[in-house]
């Protein structure tokens, strides 16, 4: 594979026996805008495509990087090529607008034409705010476990991210751990491609289990967590779930909701926290009342943090509990 | 019912919409709706409350200022539809709200709990309460949608008398 590339964001989703790898491929994106094909082996290689295939994946989300783009200004020799990426673009944007985060989880299909897409409404002010600030955060998907490719040695990053596929570097999720994962009925990952700031180094690959009966924070957590670079490797919605799958897997951090049904998260806290001695605890809860607080306190956790949880609030707790003199040292 | 009852309200409206959303709601003129039935707007986010108080939050709003919120809760680019995940983000939003309003209120001896949010979606959907409990309204504007906070609540004991006042 070479050196590692950048990804850039432009990119869309293919059916994998239309990629096309190889070395002589490397310097530009050959691309038609019906969606038939383009990608060079710079992104993906034959024996990527090969694995794929041997695991069902049927496409894959490829991607345009920045020098690209540059690449591929007009130029005399190719006075269309512009043309041609802009309408890409324009499909890209469409199509990743059609793909809700739930529907991410089962493959869309892929159009071959351009005119099926609706095209977007204009945003409204608090729409552009919301699209400027949430941008960074576009190349991230849900996958299915079972799908999750370990062993390919694709250095630092993902390379392709879309639902029911696809692929995880083994830098990200060995097979020994996807195994694990498998074993304890859990369904599905969240990964992501981003940039992880230097000073979040600490936090990087430590294993986390998340337990909130709230889809959405379960969601947003396990996406926060990996752009820390952190390796959620369960979102769970039941203390009995979280007591089960801790107990196996381990974690370096428990991410527990307060308030859960069945056994709350007090008691998984108490019940976890003498037998799991090298585990952070991290209380959350809607409620921020000081009762909740000194009880979730009590309870053994190590912080407390109330919702909405923010980046900037959970960043500086989670550089706390895993400070930078303890990033070497490892429970396994 | 008591103005003491609303405050904790206006309080958590504004505080979780801005922190959910990095906007700040301008609040409008709070006032009580004449009865019922009340139609509320094309989204319309439930949560129930018992204990000392009875009653609902209602927050009512238009479906591309949900998509628009949902999409800045789950840091999304844009959300098109409210899915599982997008109504699952604005329904956690309306927990917020009541969760912290309830907090407020057990500052006042009123202790509460509140049930999960519903978030149903559709067109002029009439709201009834055959209890008549009175409704108060905090109306928002954050960007350039129309938002509307419906709180319905009456004394637990008052509503076992019958009395709605």
């Amino acid at each position: 594979m070479g050196e590692k590339k950048q990804i850039g964001e432009l990119g869309r989703k293919l059916p994998v026996d239309k990629l096309i790898a190889g070395d002589k491929l490397f310097d530009e994106v050959r691309g038609n805008t019906g969606g038939q094909l383009f990608m060079a082996g710079e992104v993906i290689s034959e024996n990527d495509i090969k694995t794929m295939k041997n695991f069902g994946v049927e496409n894959a989300w490829v991607y345009f990087s920045d020098d690209m783009k540059t690449r591929l200004e007009p130029s005399e020799s190719s006075p269309t090529f512009q043309t041609i990426f802009d309408d890409i673009e324009k499909d890209i944007d469409s199509l990743r607008g059609a793909v809700s985060p739930q529907s991410k989880l089962e493959p869309p299909a892929v159009s071959t034409s351009k005119t099926t897409f609706e095209a977007p409404t204009p945003a409204t002010p608090f729409q552009q705010q919301s699209q400027k600030k949430t941008k960074q955060f576009v190349r991230s998907a849900k996958m299915k476990i079972d799908k999750v490719v370990a062993g390919m040695a694709l250095a630092e990053e993902v390379r392709s991210i879309s639902g029911a596929i696809i692929i995880a570097a083994d830098t990200i999720l060995s097979q020994d751990q996807i195994d694990r994962l498998v074993e304890l009925g859990i369904t599905s990952v969240f990964i992501e491609t981003c940039d992880i700031p230097k000073e979040l180094d600490p936090l990087r690959k430590k294993t986390v289990i998340v337990v909130d009966d709230s889809l959405f924070f379960r969601h947003m957590f396990a996406k926060m967590l990996y752009r820390m670079g952190m390796l959620v490797c369960g979102e769970l919605k039941s203390g009995e779930e979280a007591i089960n799958s801790a107990l196996i897997y381990k974690p370096d951090l428990l991410v527990v909701d307060i308030h859960l049904p069945g056994i709350d998260g007090r008691d998984v806290i108490k019940k976890l926290r003498p037998r799991l001695p090298n585990t952070k605890f991290l209380a959350v809860s809607s409620h921020k009342d000081r009762d909740t607080i000194i009880e979730s306190l009590k309870s053994g956790a190590h912080d407390f943090i109330a919702k909405p949880i923010q980046w900037d609030t959970l960043k500086p707790r989670l550089l706390k509990l895993f400070p930078a003199d303890q990033a070497a040292s490892s429970q396994r | 019912m008591k103005a003491e009852y609303i405050n904790p309200f206006l309080k958590s409206v504004t505080s979780i919409i801005e922190q959910t959303t990095n906007e700040k709601p301008v609040m409008g003129k709070v006032f009580l709706r004449d009865g019922y039935p009340y139609t509320t707007d094309e989204v319309a986010i439930f949560v129930g409350i018992t204990g000392f108080l009875s009653g609902q939050l209602v927050i009512s709003l238009p479906m591309a200022c949900a998509c628009s919120i949902a999409a800045l809760m789950l840091m999304e680019e844009k959300v098109y539809e409210l899915d599982e995940y997008a109504q699952s983000a604005i329904a956690e939003m309306g927990n917020m709200i009541t969760a912290n309003a309830t907090i407020g209120l057990s500052e006042i001896g009123c202790i509460c709990n509140i049930t999960p949010p519903s978030v149903i979606t559709g067109s002029k959907m009439e709201i009834s309460s055959p209890q008549k409990i009175r409704t108060v309204v905090i109306p928002l504007t954050l960007g350039d949608s129309k938002i509307e906070v419906n709180i319905s609540l009456i004394e637990t004991a008052e509503l076992a008398t019958g009395s709605n006042r």
